[in-house]
């Protein structure tokens, strides 16, 4: 039996990341928004400490979508993982100790929750550094979008996702959280229309050339 | 590092694509080795050499320093 060839599994791996990561992301920010803010009607200790942990299940499902993604790209591409994993790690420990010499100064005032956004700064600091070490090697600006859907239409996608989230639990959000993911919703819409642009600016170009 | 990895690609006939799936490795590994932007591990080395039948030190040159 012939085997697939290396360029399919690069796209079905791309492919299966996006198919593990979307679903488990869109888990972790729907158990956030509708069921975190139900937490301080709940007074059954176990039920509480479950609900409080809850988010961390679909994060570790991401983390097992990353790490499939890793050990199944070739040597160049760990490469660029390992550097975006570098980039996030400097960026989020220095952000974390000046946050921790402003705190211990008194300028200002952090809670633990703050350990909340960790995560997630670690997640998006890994991904600019992977696209900025991509660029480098000649890439595409992400070597994670190679799923056969353009990245604006990801964006746009996430957007739409997020533009939902808000709408369907406006009714439990506060007007921050309601604001924030419509800013968020808004700037991810923002940035698949410049991509999409850039994206469009760039095949005319091509085509240019070509003929 | 310098090569001559694209020559003896085009020699061959063959795209990037083609190279990739010969060398189970991603069309952008390729493009990075052809444009000198990535030097492959010594392991990939040997599988091109092997590959084009020639040695390591005949498609691999030291760059400028």
């Amino acid at each position: 039996m012939k085997s697939e060839s290396p360029l399919r599994q690069v796209r079905q791996l791309h492919q299966r990341y996006q198919r593990e990561f979307w679903p488990a992301m869109a888990a972790y920010v729907a158990i956030m928004l509708l069921l975190w803010p139900l937490l301080p009607q709940v007074h059954n200790a176990l039920l509480k400490l479950i609900m409080a942990l809850l988010p961390v299940v679909p994060v570790l499902l991401v983390v097992r979508a990353m790490v499939r993604l890793v050990l199944g790209s070739d040597e160049l591409e760990q490469r660029i993982h390992l550097i975006g994993l570098a980039v996030a790690a400097t960026a989020v420990s220095t952000l974390s100790l000046a946050g921790g010499f402003l705190a211990a100064a008194g300028i200002i005032r952090l809670d633990g929750t703050i350990l909340i956004w960790v995560w997630p700064t670690l997640v998006v600091m890994y991904a600019v550094g992977r696209g900025w070490a991509s660029r480098r090697y000649g890439g595409a600006s992400d070597v994670m979008c190679d799923s056969g859907l353009a990245l604006h239409w990801q964006l746009l996608f996430a957007a739409l996702v997020i533009a939902a989230v808000a709408g369907l639990g406006r009714h439990q959000l506060s007007d921050y959280q309601f604001g924030m993911l419509c800013g968020v919703s808004g700037a991810l819409g923002l940035g698949a229309l410049l991509r999409a642009i850039q994206h469009w600016r760039k095949r005319q170009r091509g085509e240019h050339e070509a003929s | 590092m310098n090569n001559h990895v694209r020559e003896l690609r085009g020699d061959q006939g063959w795209s990037q694509a083609d190279l990739a799936e010969r060398l189970d490795v991603s069309r952008q590994t390729i493009n990075a080795i052809e444009t000198g932007k990535y030097d492959p591990s010594l392991p990939l080395a040997f599988k091109i050499a092997h590959l084009f039948g020639r040695s390591i030190e005949s498609i691999f040159l030291p760059g400028e320093e």
